[in-house]
């Protein structure tokens, strides 16, 4: 049998077996044997020196990730933007992969691309952009952006800006929604008004308990009267200091496809939060009850479900904070370094949502041992945060360097996305990177 | 759970979209029925879901028909897809379990890619 079927048989077997791949490929132990380890070595391309603490069942990273066999990933081409992935053309939905992320700051042609309906036309004249303030108000405002940059004072600070289903593709069984891997993410420095001010301008009704958040862009249904997106938070996070109307971004205009000319930031939530496009916000004596909130969209199982199983709407709770995450950015899945290669340097970022992150750990050994990160802090609060490891490679072959971080409250990140739920949110497994050393 | 469950499932659940190295541009398929599997009621489905998004968010799912049944729950309640009833309900769910059932581990792997 040539090297070619071998492999090609082993790459059949699991996607057409994997009980079966599992008894053939690894011994009951869970250590790679043999013409068994030959076959593993021979399928990502090289030996595997740590090959005795893989786990059995184990998929090497190298086998375990990318575009379903015999595609290609579609890479976005689009005026402004770098080669993107493109998870769905309509609407357009777009990510960026990790190893396009190693700014500390993300420019903007590398900000991921979400929309939920048709994006609308860019205005002639942004400075006459109206937004509507009304609901549990004393005052309905009705401010063109030209007024508000005029009237409230501009703060500038770098924002984590992430899609709340970022991570949903390592869901098992699969959750439904764009297969984001882990590049719904962005920490591009925003400048905008503080929604406090605005909202205390506006004076608040005792009331006042939720946001509802609308934009100009359309349901894909054509549907006039249906918002592609409307949603909100509780006032407690509308008023925090770090929540912005934002009108620049990096110093110059917001991408249209980004939400030009005004969006809301609202750092470290599911990004559906930070309306883009925004031209209404209203002010609720209820939670807002708008187009995605409610039903099992953003929101996550309070008591943990049966992967698979049918939900109980009564058993989900709004997803607030985002989860912690970190990422490889300066070493791409898939390299092949120079022969001779003992050490790698790594670098990425990390981030926990309204927490910080406290510690970050890489391994290249499957998880058997871990290198404490060397942790930056962040720019601001919700910016993200830089970490720089070196990972000694014992010997030429196959290697995968594996992240995780852990919050400030002691939370870390799994293999494999915890609390399953039918909209895939909160997923945070571990980022993988397979690496070869030529022999 | 066992140890082995456990690893499947890690393994299962590492799959992630990642560009290996140079990528093609990618050359747009027409939209069209013939982009879903062949099956009774595909032209169907596909206008049904194609009215309002793009093929490739149906072909990037896949579920047991049950879930199916959820999905086009949600399209109805919340996307105004029209109601479907009888018949038109059932093929529409035979459809999309039998073409777009729930996925396998897919892989792709990069050095393999690039030495062959």
């Amino acid at each position: 049998m040539g090297m070619r079927s071998k492999e090609r048989g082993l790459f059949e077997l699991y996607r057409d077996d994997p009980e079966r791949a599992d008894a053939l490929v690894f011994n009951r132990r869970g250590l790679l044997k043999g013409s068994a380890l030959a076959a593993m070595g021979a399928a990502v391309g090289g030996a595997i020196p740590f090959s005795g603490n893989m786990p059995s069942g184990y998929i090497p990273a190298a086998l375990a990730q990318g575009a379903p066999a015999g595609t290609q990933p579609k890479i976005l081409k689009m005026d402004g933007k770098a080669d993107l992935v493109i998870l769905g053309d309509k609407p357009l939905v777009a990510e960026t992969p990790e190893h396009l992320l190693n700014d500390d700051v993300t420019p903007n042609d590398k900000i991921f691309i979400r929309n939920n309906g048709v994006a609308p036309d860019a205005v002639s004249n942004p400075d006459s952009w109206e937004l509507t303030v009304d609901g549990e108000v004393n005052n309905v405002l009705k401010l063109t952006l030209g007024e508000m940059k005029k009237k409230f004072q501009p703060v500038t600070l770098a924002l984590q800006m992430e899609c709340g289903g970022n991570g949903r593709s390592a869901f098992e069984p699969k959750a439904s929604g764009n297969q984001w891997t882990n590049g719904a993410i962005s920490n591009a420095r925003w400048t905008g008004v503080r929604l406090k001010d605005v909202l205390q301008a506006a004076g608040l009704k005792p009331s006042a308990v939720y946001t509802g958040h609308y934009g100009t862009d359309t349901h894909l249904s054509g549907d006039a009267t249906k918002p592609a997106i409307s949603r909100g938070v509780p006032i407690t996070k509308a008023m925090e200091e770090h929540t912005i109307i934002a009108y620049a971004v990096n110093g110059g205009p917001i991408p249209q496809i980004n939400g030009a000319p005004l969006r809301l930031i609202v750092p470290g939530w599911p990004g559906s939060t930070s309306q883009k496009w925004v031209n209404r916000i209203w002010v609720r004596d209820r939670e807002h009850d708008g187009q995605g909130m409610g039903g099992t969209s953003y929101r996550v199982p309070v008591k943990p479900m049966v992967p698979g199983d049918k939900a109980d709407p009564a058993n989900f709770r709004i997803l607030e904070s985002m989860p912690v995450r970190s990422i490889i950015t300066n070493v791409p899945n898939g390299t092949e370094l120079k022969a001779g290669t003992r050490q790698v340097a790594l670098r990425g970022h990390a981030w926990a949502g309204e927490n910080t992150v406290s510690d970050v750990q890489v391994s290249a050994d499957f998880g058997q041992t871990w290198t404490k990160a060397k942790l930056g802090k962040a720019a601001n609060k919700y910016a993200w945060q830089t970490w720089t490891a070196d990972l000694k490679l014992p010997d030429a072959g196959y290697y995968e360097l594996w992240v995780k971080a852990t919050d400030s409250n002691g939370r870390s990140q799994g293999h494999a996305p915890g609390h399953w739920n039918p909209q895939g949110y909160n997923g945070n497994a571990m980022h993988r990177v397979a690496v070869l050393v030529p022999a | 759970m066992s140890m082995k469950f456990v690893f499947a499932v890690v393994a299962a659940a590492a799959l992630l979209a990642f560009a290996a190295g140079s990528v093609a541009q990618d050359e747009r398929e027409p939209e069209e029925p013939t982009v879903f599997p062949e099956g009774e009621y595909r032209d169907e489905a596909f206008y049904l879901c194609t009215a309002c998004h793009g093929s490739d968010l149906v072909r990037a799912q896949g579920h047991t028909r049950e879930r199916w049944a959820e999905v086009l729950k949600i399209m109805v309640d919340r996307h105004n897809m029209a109601e479907l009833e009888g018949e038109e309900l059932d093929k529409t769910l035979d459809y999309l379990a039998k073409a777009f059932p729930p996925k396998g581990r897919v892989y792709s792997n990069p050095f393999l890619n690039r030495r062959q």
